[in-house]
Parts: C-alpha cells; structure tokens; sequence
C-alpha cells in the first residue's frame, strides 16, 4: 500500500464514521465551520473595502474638493471691490486750472463756442 | 466647509466702500488747511472721497500761488456736484488737454468772451442748446 492509498482509506474511514457522530459533535463542527468561513470573508472583505474608498477618493472626493475650492477663489474674488480709480491728480488739475469747472458744464457756453468756431 | 464659512467671514468686516475714512480731526494741520473750504462737507464726504481730497492735498505744494487759490476757491462747488457732472467735466478736460495750445488758448479766449454777455444773452443761449439744460449742481455728496 502505498502513501495515496493509505490516505484514501484513512478518508473512506472518516466519511464512513460521519453518520455515527454524536449531534453535539456536529454542532461544534458547525461552529468551527461558521467560524472559519467569517474570518475568510472577513480576510477578504477589507482589501475590497480600502479599495472602494481609494476609488472614492479619487473619483467623487478629490474632484469635488477641486470644485469647492474653484467656487470659494471665485466667490472672494466676486467679493473684492473693484479698486477705486484715483482722481486725485486729474481733480487736482481740473480745479486748478485756468477754465473754471463751470464752463464745462454751461451749456450756453457750449453753444456760443459751437457757434464761433463754426465761423 | 470652507465654502460655507466664506461668506460670514468676509460680510463679518467693513468693505473699502463703507469705511469711512479719516474724521476731520485726524487731519494733519497742513492738510485741515489745504482742505479748509471743505470743513463743513467733510462729515458727508464718504470715506474713498475724503482720501481722494487728502490726494489732493498732496499736490497742493507743489502748484503756484494762483493755481492754490483756484484750487480752493473751487472745492466746495466741485464737491456739492454730482458724480455724473464730476465725470463729465473731467472728461472734457481730458479731451482739452489734447488739443494744440492755440486751440486752448481760442477756448480760453472764448469763455471770457462769453463771460463778458449779460445773463439775458447767455439764457438765450443755454436755451439755443439741443438739451435745453443749464447746470444745475447736484446736492448729493456721493462718491465719485
């Protein structure tokens, strides 16, 4: 006999003796079985688990924090004041030039001037 | 998160446009007496305009005796008109500023001219004009 017979006999005898076992004997198997099988799926739920949230990551979390981050820079830059011309020096000009401010807003001024160029 | 405390934490201080800019007294001497003909406005003069008068005040040294005194003489007028008349002179003053000296000079020559007519005449000319409008200063004290 040798060793690939000498095992198959060994498991003919243990499937022969399966029907004489004692119920609580069955049970624990049972236990034991349940209890091998959750760890497995366990070991193999987890890799699947961190692979979801990396895909999470890069395809929901990352684009839509870029988003947030493109509606937060335009909304600030929405909110800044349009910078203020300076008319300090045209206004320093203006006031104190010979023409008072008067004749550019007198419109009887406006049509003498028309007038007498136009000769 | 960030976008959600954004606007609390921008609306939480004062935008350019509401600052009030320096009060009256904080002025420096020079300054209270380049702008003397402004005392009375300054407290309805917002706050961007106060710095632009202080900007004027800058350049006040540096114009002749006669130039100062036009300069003065003016603010009070050119400070009770309205932002659409302060535009419209200064563009004009642009557009005078580029032409030839001799063509200044009619202009100048002109307005004397004019300013020599009574007041019948030039009504009669105000009324000739197409918008049939003489000036009229505005009262509001807004900004530029």
């Amino acid at each position: 006999m040798n060793e690939q017979d000498f095992a198959e006999s060994i498991a003919r005898k243990l499937d022969e003796g399966l029907d004489g076992l004692p119920p609580n004997t069955l049970y624990r198997l049972r236990l034991a079985r349940d209890a091998a099988l959750s760890r497995a799926h366990l070991g193999e739920s987890e890799p699947r688990l961190a692979g979801s949230a990396r895909l999470l990551n890069r395809r929901i979390l990352v684009p839509l924090f870029a988003l947030i981050l493109g509606l937060s820079i335009l909304f600030l830059w929405q909110q800044q004041p349009s910078p203020q011309p300076d008319y300090a020096e045209i206004d320093a000009q203006v006031l104190s030039d010979e023409l008072p401010v008067t004749a550019y807003l007198d419109t009887g001024f406006e049509v003498w001037l028309y007038h007498h160029t136009a000769d | 998160m960030l976008f959600l405390c954004l606007p609390a934490g921008v609306h939480a201080g004062k935008s350019p446009k509401e600052e009030p800019g320096p009060d009256w007294a904080q002025l420096t001497t020079e300054e209270q007496h380049i702008l003397a003909p402004l005392a009375d406005e300054w407290p309805k003069i917002d706050g961007p305009r106060r710095h632009k008068w202080i900007g004027i005040a800058r350049h006040y040294p540096k114009m002749t005796p006669l130039q100062q005194e036009r300069l003065q003489s003016r603010m009070k007028q050119w400070a009770n008109m309205t932002p659409e008349q302060r535009a419209q002179v200064r563009d004009r003053y642009k557009k005078l500023k580029e032409m030839s000296p001799e063509k200044r000079e009619a202009i100048h020559r002109k307005w004397k001219e004019y300013e020599g007519l009574t007041e019948e005449e030039k009504k009669n000319l105000r009324q000739a004009h197409p918008a049939r409008s003489a000036p009229q200063p505005g009262k509001t004290l807004t900004r530029d």
